[in-house]
C-alpha cells in the first residue's frame, strides 16, 4: 500500500471518527430517533401479530413435530429445517430443565395440549414465533425463544406458555409484573437487575444491595407512586436526579431554572423538593427488576413451590413479597436476601468475565493470520 | 538475534511517531471522556453518572485500535516498498522469518499504547471519588485493548503482506464489494443466514467477539 493510500485511509478515518462519535453521543435527535424506531418496531410487531392471528384461522396446520413431550403443529413449508431444529432443541431443553427444577410437577407446566405454531412472515420480527395454545388463548401466546436457555428463561417460557392463565388466577400478579412474564427484550436477567440496583441513582437501591432488607422491600414494592419519590430517592440523590429531569409543562423557565440550579449545584433541599414535586421521577426499580424476584422465588420453591403458586388464593393480594415467600417455602427475609445475593453475584460475574477465552481466541486468530501471511511473498 | 535487533531498530525508527501518537491518544481517552461527560459535576456523584460518562469508551478505543494498528502494520511495508524491498531481500534470513520478525516487532511496540491506556485509566480513576458499589478495571480494559490492537494489526498486516502493492485494490474490493453485499444480505437475505453470520463473527470464538463484548473501565 502506498504512502498516499495510507494517508487517504487515515484522513478518511479522521473524518469518520468524529462523525461516529457525534452519533454515539447523547442527543435529542438520537433520542427521538430511538423512540421513533421503538414505536415503529412495536407497530410492526402488532401488525405482524394481527396478521398472524388472522392467518391462523384460515390456513390449516398440516405438519407437526414432537419434542420434549409436546406436540407442535405447524403449516408445512413455513418452518425451515433450521427453525424446526431450534424449536426441537428448545422444547427438549425446556422439558429437561423443567423436570430438573419441578420434578413430576413439570407436567403441570409442560401442558400436554398441542401447540400450533406459525413462524412470522415479516423478516423484521422473524425471531418471534407465535404459539397458539388453542384458539381461545391465542392472544396470550407471543413467544420469543432464546437459545441457549438458562433456568430463568425456562421458567419464563414455561409459565407464559403453559400457565397462560396465571395472571387470570392472580390478577394482582399481572399488575405486579405489569404485563405478565416478560419474554421480550425487557427481560434484563439477574445480572441486569443487579446492575440497576447497584448503579441506579437511588440510595435505597444501594442500601438494599448492601444487605438492608427493609430497603429491598421498597425496591420490590410496585405500589409506590412517583409522587412518593422520597421513598426510593434519599435527599442525597436529589441533586443528581434534578440534573436529568426535563422541565415540566406549566412551570415557567423563570421558576424552574433557579430551583433546578439551586438543587443541582448547591443541593438545597427545599429547592430539590420543589423540583421533584413538579416533575416526580419514576422509580428506578420497575417490573423488570420485580420479574427477577418472582423467577427467583419460583426457582427456589421448586416442585412444591409450583403447587403453592398455582393453588394460592387471593389472600396475598396486598402482600406480593409474602406470597412469593410462601411459594419459595422460606421466610420473607431469607427470600429477599437470597434474591439480592443472586442478582449481585450475577452482575459481578457479568462484569468480571474471564480474560482467558478472549485471549485464546484473539491469539488463535492472530496466529492464523500470521501463518497465512508467511506463506506468500508479494512485493 | 542480531538480525531481529536490527529489524527492531529500523522498524521502531519508522513507526515510533505513530506508536507514540497512539499511546498519547490511548492515555488521553478516559480523561477526555470524563471531562466531556462528567464536566461541572460535584466531587461526589451517583454511580450511574460515572458509568454513563464512560458509555462511549468502548466505541472510541475500538476505533483508535483499528486505525492505530492499521498504520503500525502498513507503515514498515510502505517504507520497504519505496526502496523496492532491497533491505529485506538483502538480509541473510528467509522471507518467512523476516515477515515473522516484522510482525513480532509490531506486536511488541503495540504494548506501549496498551500500557498508556492502563495508566490513563488509573489517572482518571484517581480523579474520581468512586462510590463503594463501583470498581475500576483498568488492567482488564488495557489487556482487552492490547488484544484488539493485536487483532487489528494482524488483519492489516496480513492484508498488506499478502496482497503487496495490490493491497489498496484489496481494501477497495472489500469496501465496495463485500460491504454492500453484507448490507444486501442483512436487508433482504434469509434472516437465518444473517443470524448465523452474526453469531459466527460476534460470538466467541468468532474473530470479532472481542469487539462485541462490553468495554468497561468502571462498573459494579
Amino acid at each position: 500500500m502506498s504512502k498516499r493510500a495510507v494517508m487517504a485511509v487515515v484522513l478518511l478515518c479522521g473524518v469518520a471518527v468524529p462523525a461516529l462519535l457525534a452519533q454515539s453521543g447523547p442527543s435529542d435527535v438520537a433520542a427521538l430517533r430511538r423512540q421513533y424506531d421503538a414505536l415503529a418496531a412495536r407497530s410492526e410487531v402488532s401488525r405482524e401479530l394481527f396478521d398472524s392471528l388472522r392467518n391462523a384461522r384460515t390456513a390449516p396446520y398440516t405438519d407437526s413435530l414432537v419434542a420434549g413431550g409436546r406436540r407442535v403443529r405447524f403449516i408445512a413449508g413455513q418452518l425451515s429445517e433450521r427453525d424446526q431444529a431450534v424449536l426441537t432443541a428448545t422444547l427438549e431443553k425446556v422439558a429437561s430443565e423443567l423436570a430438573a427444577h419441578f420434578d413430576d410437577r413439570a407436567t403441570v407446566l409442560n401442558d400436554t395440549s398441542s401447540w400450533s405454531l406459525r413462524p412470522r412472515a415479516g423478516r423484521a420480527v422473524r425471531r418471534y414465533l407465535r404459539v397458539d395454545r388453542g384458539a381461545t388463548r391465542a392472544a396470550f401466546a407471543f413467544h420469543h425463544f432464546v437459545l441457549p436457555l438458562d433456568s430463568a428463561a425456562v421458567v419464563r417460557v414455561a409459565l407464559e406458555a403453559a400457565t397462560g392463565a396465571l395472571p387470570t388466577l392472580h390478577p394482582w400478579l399481572k399488575q405486579y409484573l405489569r404485563s405478565g412474564f416478560q419474554l421480550d427484550s425487557a427481560w434484563i436477567g439477574f445480572a441486569g437487575a443487579g446492575r440497576i440496583i447497584a448503579i441506579s441513582g437511588s440510595t435505597i437501591g444501594r442500601r438494599c444491595r448492601e444487605g438492608s432488607t427493609a430497603d429491598c422491600r421498597i425496591v420490590l414494592d410496585a405500589s409506590i407512586k412517583s409522587a412518593n419519590f422520597e421513598l426510593y430517592y434519599a435527599p442525597e440523590d436529589w441533586p443528581d436526579l434534578s440534573r436529568r429531569l426535563p422541565k415540566p409543562r406549566g412551570i415557567p423557565d423563570s421558576v424552574w431554572t433557579p430551583n433546578q440550579e439551586a438543587c443541582a449545584r448547591r443541593a438545597e433541599v427545599d429547592a430539590c423538593r420543589r423540583v421533584l414535586t413538579w416533575q416526580p421521577p419514576m422509580s428506578p426499580f420497575q417490573h423488570n427488576v420485580r420479574t427477577t424476584f418472582v423467577i427467583h422465588a419460583i426457582l427456589m420453591g421448586r416442585g412444591p413451590g409450583l403447587d403453592r403458586l398455582l393453588a394460592a388464593s387471593d389472600a396475598y393480594t396486598d402482600d406480593p413479597i409474602g406470597f412469593f415467600a410462601h411459594v419459595a417455602g422460606v421466610s420473607e427475609n431469607v427470600l429477599i436476601d437470597t434474591w439480592r445475593q443472586r442478582i449481585d453475584a450475577a452482575a459481578r460475574a457479568e462484569v468480571r468475565q474471564p480474560l482467558l477465552p478472549v485471549l485464546i481466541s484473539s491469539l488463535a486468530w492472530g496466529g492464523l493470520l500470521l501463518l497465512v501471511t508467511t506463506q506468500r511473498r508479494s512485493l | 538475534m542480531i538480525v531481529f535487533q536490527r529489524i527492531f531498530a529500523t522498524q521502531w525508527q519508522w513507526t515510533r511517531v505513530a506508536v507514540l501518537s497512539l499511546a498519547v491518544a490511548s492515555f488521553a481517552v478516559p480523561t477526555a471522556l470524563w471531562r466531556l461527560g462528567g464536566d461541572n459535576l460535584p466531587a461526589v456523584v451517583a454511580p450511574f453518572v460515572i458509568v454513563e460518562a464512560f458509555r462511549t469508551l468502548g466505541p472510541v478505543i475500538i476505533l483508535i485500535s483499528l486505525l492505530g494498528a492499521f498504520v503500525v502494520a502498513v507503515l514498515p511495508w510502505t517504507v520497504d516498498a519505496e526502496t523496492r524491498h532491497v533491505y529485506p531481500l538483502s538480509l541473510p534470513i528467509p522471507w518467512r522469518r523476516f515477515v515473522a520478525f516484522r510482525y513480532s516487532v509490531g506486536a511488541i511496540t503495540l504494548l506501549i499504547p496498551a500500557i498508556a491506556l492502563y495508566l490513563g485509566g488509573w489517572f482518571v480513576v484517581w480523579q474520581i471519588t468512586l462510590p463503594d458499589v463501583l470498581r475500576a478495571y483498568p488492567f482488564v480494559l488495557a489487556a482487552r485493548y492490547y488484544l484488539a490492537l493485536l487483532l487489528a494489526f494482524s488483519a492489516s498486516f496480513a492484508l498488506q503482506y499478502v496482497f503487496g502493492r495490490r493491497a489498496t485494490i484489496a481494501v477497495l474490493f472489500i469496501l465496495l464489494a463485500v460491504g454492500p453485499l453484507t448490507f444486501l444480505v442483512a436487508a433482504f437475505g434469509d434472516p437465518a443466514i444473517v443470524l448465523t453470520l452474526k453469531r459466527w463473527l460476534l460470538e466467541w470464538p468468532g474473530p470479532l467477539s472481542l469487539y462485541a463484548e462490553p468495554w468497561r473501565l468502571i462498573d459494579v
